[in-house]
C-alpha cells in the first residue's frame, strides 16, 4: 500500500482465477444446506392447451412429499417479465399452458428421487389448442391466440429520410431474405439455487445476471414487500443472457415461504434446454441501395423475430435489431419494420447481441453484395461508408467523439494484405471474410442507470458495493480497477461486496455489454466523492486549506501530518455522516419516437471488424475456420486481458452461431445433439483492439461483451461465399446447407 | 440421477469373472469404461440385474505385438492406451488414429475398445478399422474359448454374437503382409465429442508390380443398422490397377453398398455422398503410405 501504481490498462492475475481453477470457489449447489426441500416441477407435454385439470393425489400421497404447488399457491400477481410492459410470464401456469415444458406444479419433498418421482405422478387434463410455430403462422388468419393482447408481441418502425425516392434513384439494389437459427446459451452451470427464512425474509441465493430485477420481480409475484426478500448472487457459471429471466429463483422462494423450510433446486441440463430462453431466430427481409460509387443510399428492412411463448426480452431484441439494422455505415434513407411474435416455442429471450449478431448477417451479407455489383474490394466498400464522429446514425442520432469503426477496417486491411490471397489445395477451396459491426452500449433509449458506494470499513480501508453481477466475464475485477485507479490503490487494497439486495444497490443488469461503462461511471463517481469528503472532512479537522491536502488513498496527508480514513470517519460521525461516496450514472439517451424510431437509443458505441480464412471441403462441404483476427474499439481497456478473453470466447461462440448451433425444438434435449463448438473447431483468435476513448466512459471504457461475436458470422459466411462462389444466406452455415450450395455451383 | 437398483462385483481373475458370467449369465451385464453403459442404464434403457466391472481383472489388459501372430490387445485395454502404444503406432496405425478419435481424452481414459465393439453401436469408432484389418476375435467363457472374425460379430442394431455367459477377451489383428496397409477416415459433425455420420476403413494390398490390387477389404460405418463390410465392392476392385479411377470407383462402389438412413446428424443421401468421398480419399491415402510417402 502506499505506493501508487497503475492499475487500470495493466493486465495480472484476475482475482477470481485461482479459486476457481482450484475448486474453492462456491455455485450455489456447491453449499451445504441442512434440512432443505428438494423441489421437482411438473412441465407441461403440451406446446398449447387449456388446463382442464390438474390431480395432485398421487402425488401428495407419496411418502416424503412436503407440499405440492400449483398457481393457486402463488401468493402475488402470477405473471412476471424483465420488461415492464411485457409481464406476461406466470411462475406456474394458471389455466393454459404455452409451450412444451413449461412449469404447471411444483413439488417440495425431503429427497430429490421422491420430488421427481411426485412431479412425474402429477396427472394434468388437457384440452389442446392449435399451436403456432412459426411467426407466420402464429399471425395468420384463424391462428389461436397464445395471448389474450394476440400473438403480436412487439413492433417498431423506423423511419428516416425518404428510402423510395433513393431506391427510385438508386444505381444498385441488392435484396435477399436472410433467416437465423434459434439458440441455446449453453452456460456451463445449469439454473441453481436456494432459498432461506432469516428473521421472516425470505433469502433466495441464486445463480444470476439480474438480483435486483430479480428482487422486484419476486416480490411481486409472492406479493411480499421489499424488505421481505433478499436475493444474493452466487457465483455464477455463466449467463450469456439465459439468466436475466427469473428462473429457479421464484419455485425456491415460493416453497420456502410457504413450508418455512429451506429449499433448493437445480435444472437438470434437459430442463434447462426446455424451459430456458433461447436466442430468437429471425426472418430479415432486406433491401439496400446504393450510388454508383457505392455511397449507402438507403436501407429498407423487416425483421421479424420468434419470440416464443413469453415476451422476456423480445421487445428489447426487436427494437435493438430495428436500431442496428443498418450496420456501422452512414445511411442517409431508412425504413425499418421490426416485430417480435408469440409462438408456441418454449420462449426467446436475452442473448450475447440482442438481435444484434441476427441483423448483421443481412447487413454485411448486403455490404458484398454491392461490392461485388460495383466491382468493388468488400473493404474499400466498407470504409467509403463507415461512421464518422458527427455522422448521423439511422435513428438520427449524431454521433459523438469515439467512432472508431474506420480504424478497425483499416487494420484488416492490412491483415488481408498480409495473408495474401486465399488458395485452395486438394481438397478444397478456400475464402476469406470480412464482418463489420457497432453495437450500442446500454439499454436502448430508456433510462438504464447504475449505482456504487465506497464505505470506509472497520479495518480503516475501503469497501466497494456494488449491485453489478459479476457472471464469470470479470466485472467484479473491473469495477475494482476502475476503483483502486481512482483511489491511489491496489485492487487487493479495497474489499468488495457484491450483488446483493440487502447490501448493495441497483447496478442495473449484467447485459446489454453496459457494466464496464455504466457501472464503472457510478464506481469511479463514487470513488471521487469519497476522496472529496475525506479531504473536505480532514480540512476541516486539521484547519488547512483543502487544496493543500493530498489523499493518498488510506490516509489524507497534509503540512501537519496525515490523518487516517478511520480518523476522518470518526470525525464525519459526531456531526452524523459517514465517510462514504456514492455514485450514479445513467447514459444519456432520449426515446425512440413511436412512428419513426428516431431518437438518441445509446449515449455510446462500440465498433469492431473481423476477418476470417475458411477452408471448404468440396467434396464434403466441411467448413474450418483456419483464421480469425478481430479488432475492437473498446473505447479503454481497463483490464486487456479480459478484453482479449472476451473477443476470443465471443468469436468461438460466433463460429458456433455462422456453422453449427441450430436449435431444434422437437428434438434437441441436451449436448448429445445439440452441438457447439469445441477447442478444435475454433482457430486461434487474433484478438485485439484500438481504443478511441470515449469521453463520458471510465478512463474512456465503453463495452465488449456482446459486439465479441456479433462480426463472426458474417466474417464466415463472406468467406465461405469468396471461398465457393455461393452466399449462405440461412444460419447455421452448416454441412448440409454448404453442400447445396456447392452443389449449386456443381461441384464434384 | 435414479437408477434401478443392482448388484456389483467386481471380480479379480478370469476365473471369478468366468464363474460369475455363467452364474448370471442373463441378468449380468460387464462394466468396462462404463461410457457407454452406463449412459443406457441411466435412460433406463437398460436394468441389469448384476453389473460386473471388469476393471481389476489383470489379466485382461494389456497389447502384445508378434511378427507370425500380428497385434494382440486384451480386451480391458483403454482406448487411450490403445491410441498411445508404440507397438499399435507401429503395426495398426490407423487403428492408433482411430482410437485418438474416440470421444474426448477423459472419455478415452475411460472407455475400452472391447466396449466399443461390444456396444454395438453402427457409428463406433474403432470397429470400421477392424473390419479393414480383419480381426479375429477371441470369445471366451467358463471352460472354453472361441474365435470369430469381426466381420460375424455384429448380428443387427445393438446385437452380437455374444452368447450368455460369453464375453470378449482379445482382438488380434494379424500382421500386415509386404505391400499393405489400412486407412481409417471419419466425418462428424464437429472437430470433437460426436458421433460420426460416416466412417470406414480400408484395407488395401498390391501385388509385387505395386501397382495391382491383391487384396481390399473396407468396413463401412454409421451407412446400416450394424458396421459392415462392402464385400461386393471388394469382389469388384480387386485385380485392378491402382490409379485415380479406381480410387473413384472404390468410392462409388462403396457408396453403392451403403444404406444410411436420415437421422438427425445427417441425411442417407449426404451419408452416402460422405462415403464416397471418405472411401476414395482413405483408400489413396493407403497407396500414399504403401509407397512409403
Ligand atoms: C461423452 C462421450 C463421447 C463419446 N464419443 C464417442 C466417439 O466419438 N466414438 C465412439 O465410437 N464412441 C463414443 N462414445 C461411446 C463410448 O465411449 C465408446 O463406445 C466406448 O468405447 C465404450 O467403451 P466402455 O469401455 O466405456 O464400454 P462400457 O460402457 O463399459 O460397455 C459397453 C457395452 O459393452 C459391453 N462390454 C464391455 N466390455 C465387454 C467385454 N469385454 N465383453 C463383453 N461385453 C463387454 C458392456 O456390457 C456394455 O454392454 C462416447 C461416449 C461418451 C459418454
Amino acid at each position: 500500500m502506499g505506493t501508487f501504481n497503475k492499475v487500470v490498462g495493466v493486465d495480472g492475475v484476475r482475482r477470481d482465477t485461482v479459486d476457481k481453477l482450484t475448486g474453492k470457489e462456491r455455485f450455489s449447489g456447491d453449499y451445504k444446506i441442512p434440512g432443505a426441500l428438494a423441489l421437482a416441477i411438473a412441465r407441461s407435454s403440451e406446446a398449447h392447451a387449456l388446463i382442464k385439470n390438474i390431480d395432485l393425489t398421487k402425488a401428495k400421497a407419496l411418502p416424503g412429499v412436503v407440499r405440492v404447488f400449483t398457481a393457486e399457491d402463488v401468493p402475488g400477481e402470477n405473471s412476471y417479465g424483465i420488461i415492464p410492459i411485457t409481464k406476461d410470464q406466470p411462475m406456474l401456469a394458471a389455466g393454459k399452458v404455452r409451450f412444451k415444458g413449461e412449469a404447471v406444479a411444483l413439488v417440495a419433498a425431503e429427497s430429490l428421487e421422491v420430488a421427481r418421482e411426485a412431479a412425474a405422478l402429477i396427472e394434468v387434463e388437457y384440452e389442446p389448442l392449435k399451436a403456432s410455430f412459426t411467426p407466420e403462422e402464429a399471425l395468420a388468419d384463424g391462428a389461436e391466440a397464445i395471448h389474450d393482447k394476440g400473438n403480436l408481441c412487439f413492433e417498431h418502425d423506423s423511419l428516416m429520410g425518404d428510402p423510395d425516392k433513393a431506391f427510385a434513384e438508386a444505381a444498385v439494389i441488392v435484396e435477399d431474405t436472410y433467416t437465423t437459427s434459434a439458440i441455446e446459451h449453453s452456460y456451463m452451470e445449469p439454473e441453481s439455487g436456494f432459498a432461506v427464512m432469516e428473521d421472516g425474509v425470505v433469502v433466495v441465493t441464486v445463480s444470476t445476471q439480474n438480483p435486483h430485477y430479480d428482487h422486484a420481480d419476486l416480490c411481486r409475484l409472492l406479493g411480499l414487500e421489499e424488505d421481505k426478500v433478499r436475493v444474493k448472487q452466487a457465483t455464477t457459471g455463466g449467463g450469456f443472457g439465459g439468466k436475466l429471466d427469473l428462473s429457479v429463483h421464484s419455485y425456491v422462494a415460493l416453497a420456502t415461504l410457504l413450508t418455512g423450510r429451506p429449499s433448493r433446486l437445480a435444472y437438470t441440463r434437459e430442463e434447462s434446454f426446455a424451459a430456458s430462453a433461447k436466442r430468437h431466430s429471425f426472418t430479415i427481409k432486406y433491401r439496400t441501395a446504393a450510388d454508383a460509387e457505392g455511397n449507402l443510399l438507403a436501407v429498407d428492412a423487416e425483421l421479424v423475430a420468434d419470440t416464443g411463448a413469453y415476451a422476456s426480452y423480445g421487445v428489447a431484441v426487436a427494437m435493438r435489431a430495428a436500431v442496428h439494422a443498418a450496420g456501422p455505415y452512414m445511411v442517409p434513407n431508412s425504413r425499418v419494420y421490426s416485430r417480435a411474435v408469440y409462438t408456441n416455442h418454449v420462449f426467446s429471450g436475452a442473448m450475447r447481441g440482442f438481435g444484434v449478431p441476427q441483423v448483421a448477417l443481412a447487413h454485411e451479407s448486403q455490404m458484398e453484395k454491392i461490392a461485388a455489383k460495383l466491382g468493388m474490394d468488400p473493404i474499400e466498400l466498407r470504409l467509403k461508408n463507415a461512421l464518422k464522429p458527427g455522422d448521423k446514425t439511422i435513428t438520427g442520432q449524431v454521433l459523438g467523439d469515439s467512432v472508431g469503426i474506420r480504424e478497425c477496417l483499416e487494420k484488416i486491411k492490412a491483415v488481408r494484405d498480409e495473408w495474401g490471397a486465399a488458395k485452395g489445395d486438394d481438397d478444397g477451396v478456400r475464402g476469406i471474410g470480412v464482418g463489420a459491426m457497432l453495437y450500442g452500449i446500454g439499454n436502448t433509449g430508456v433510462s438504464n442507470p447504475s449505482t456504487a458506494q465506497i464505505r470506509v470499513n472497520k479495518e480503516g480501508g475501503v469497501t466497494l458495493y456494488t449491485g453489478c453481477a459479476d457472471i464469470g466475464q470479470g466485472s467484479d475485477h473491473v469495477l475494482l480497477g476502475i476503483c483502486a485507479e481512482t483511489l491511489g490503490l491496489a485492487r487487493e487494497d479495497i474489499a468488495l461486496v457484491r450483488a446483493d439486495t440487502m447490501l448493495t444497490t441497483n447496478a442495473g443488469a449484467t447485459s446489454a455489454s453496459r457494466q464496464t461503462y455504466i457501472s464503472g461511471n457510478a464506481v469511479k463517481a463514487a470513488a471521487e466523492m469519497f476522496i472529496a469528503k475525506a479531504v473536505e472532512a480532514a480540512a476541516k479537522v486539521s484547519g488547512s486549506a483543502a487544496s493543500e491536502l493530498c489523499f493518498t488513498g488510506t490516509a489524507v496527508k497534509g503540512p501537519d501530518g496525515e490523518l487516517s480514513l478511520l480518523e476522518i470517519a470518526e470525525s464525519l460521525r459526531a456531526e452524523g455522516r459517514e465517510l462514504e461516496g456514492e455514485g450514479y450514472f445513467d447514459p444519456e439517451t432520449v426515446p425512440l419516437d413511436h412512428h419513426t424510431g428516431q431518437g438518441k437509443p445509446y449515449s455510446t458505441y462500440g465498433f469492431a471488424a473481423q476477418l476470417t480464412l475458411v477452408h471448404v471441403d468440396k467434396a464434403t462441404a466441411e467448413v474450418r475456420v483456419e483464421k480469425l483476427f478481430a479488432v475492437h474499439d473498446i473505447g479503454k481497456a481497463i483490464y486487456p486481458q479480459g478484453v482479449i478473453g472476451q473477443i476470443s470466447g465471443g468469436s468461438a461462440m460466433g463460429v458456433g452461431l455462422a456453422l453449427m448451433e441450430e436449435f431444434d425444438h422437437t428434438s434437441d434435449k441436451n449436448f448429445d445433439t445439440y452441438l457447439i463448438p469445441t477447442v478444435l473447431d475454433v482457430p486461434d483468435v487474433e484478438a485485439s483492439f484500438i481504443e478511441h476513448a470515449e469521453p463520458t466512459g471510465p478512463y474512456g471504457a465503453k463495452g465488449v461483451g456482446e459486439p465479441a461475436l456479433i462480426p463472426t458470422a458474417p466474417a464466415i459466411v463472406n468467406a465461405i461465399a469468396d471461398a465457393v462462389g455461393v452466399r449462405i444466406t440461412s444460419l447455421p452455415a452448416n454441412l448440409e446447407r454448404v453442400h447445396s450450395a456447392l452443389q449449386l455451383m456443381g461441384g464434384k | 440421477m435414479h437408477l434401478e437398483p443392482f448388484e456389483y462385483e467386481k471380480p479379480n481373475s478370469l476365473v471369478e469373472l468366468e464363474a460369475l458370467l455363467s452364474k448370471h449369465a442373463d441378468e449380468a451385464r460387464l462394466l468396462a469404461g462404463g461410457t457407454d453403459l452406463l449412459v443406457l442404464v441411466k435412460e433406463k434403457i437398460l436394468s441389469p440385474k448384476m453389473i460386473i466391472d471388469i476393471g481389476d481383472v489383470a489379466a485382461l489388459q494389456g497389447i502384445t505385438a508378434d511378427p507370425a501372430k500380428g497385434l494382440t490387445i486384451l480386451a480391458g485395454t483403454k482406448v487411450s492406451t490403445i491410441e498411445h502404444s508404440a507397438e499399435v503406432k507401429e503395426f495398426a496405425p490407423a487403428l492408433s488414429f482411430a482410437a485418438a478419435q474416440l470421444g474426448s481424452s477423459q472419455v478415452r481414459h475411460m472407455a475400452t475398445m472391447a466396449g466399443n465393439v461390444c456396444h454395438g453401436s453402427p457409428s463406433a469408432e474403432t470397429s470400421p478399422v477392424l473390419l479393414a484389418h480383419g480381426a479375429v476375435l477371441t470369445i471366451a467363457k467358463a471352460g472354453g474359448e472361441r474365435e470369430l472374425p469381426i466381420s460375424d460379430f455384429w448380428l443387427a442394431y445393438r446385437k452380437t454374437a455374444l452368447a450368455p455367459g460369453e464375453y470378449l477377451k482379445a482382438f488380434t489383428l494379424p500382421a500386415l503382409p509386404k505391400n499393405a496397409a489400412v486407412e481409417y477416415a471419419f466425418k462428424g459433425l464437429r472437430g470433437a465429442m460426436e458421433i460420426d455420420m460416416v466412417n470406414v476403413g480400408v484395407y488395401l494390398e498390391l501385388e509385387e508390380d505395386l501397382e495391382t490390387v491383391k487384396e481390399v477389404r473396407i468396413g463401412m460405418g454409421a451407412v446400416g443398422p450394424i458396421p459392415y463390410r462392402a464385400v461386393k465392392a471388394e469382389a469388384e476392385l480387386k485385380g485392378m490397377k491402382v490409379d485415380d479411377a479406381f480410387f473413384a470407383k472404390a468410392g462409388e462402389l462403396a457408396a453403392a453398398e451403403a444404406t444410411p438412413i436420415d437421422d438427425v446428424r445427417a441425411t442417407a443421401d449426404y451419408r452416402k455422398k460422405l462415403m464416397s468421398v471418405l472411401t476414395r480419399r482413405a483408400f489413396s491415402a493407403a497407396f500414399a503410405r504403401i509407397k512409403g510417402e
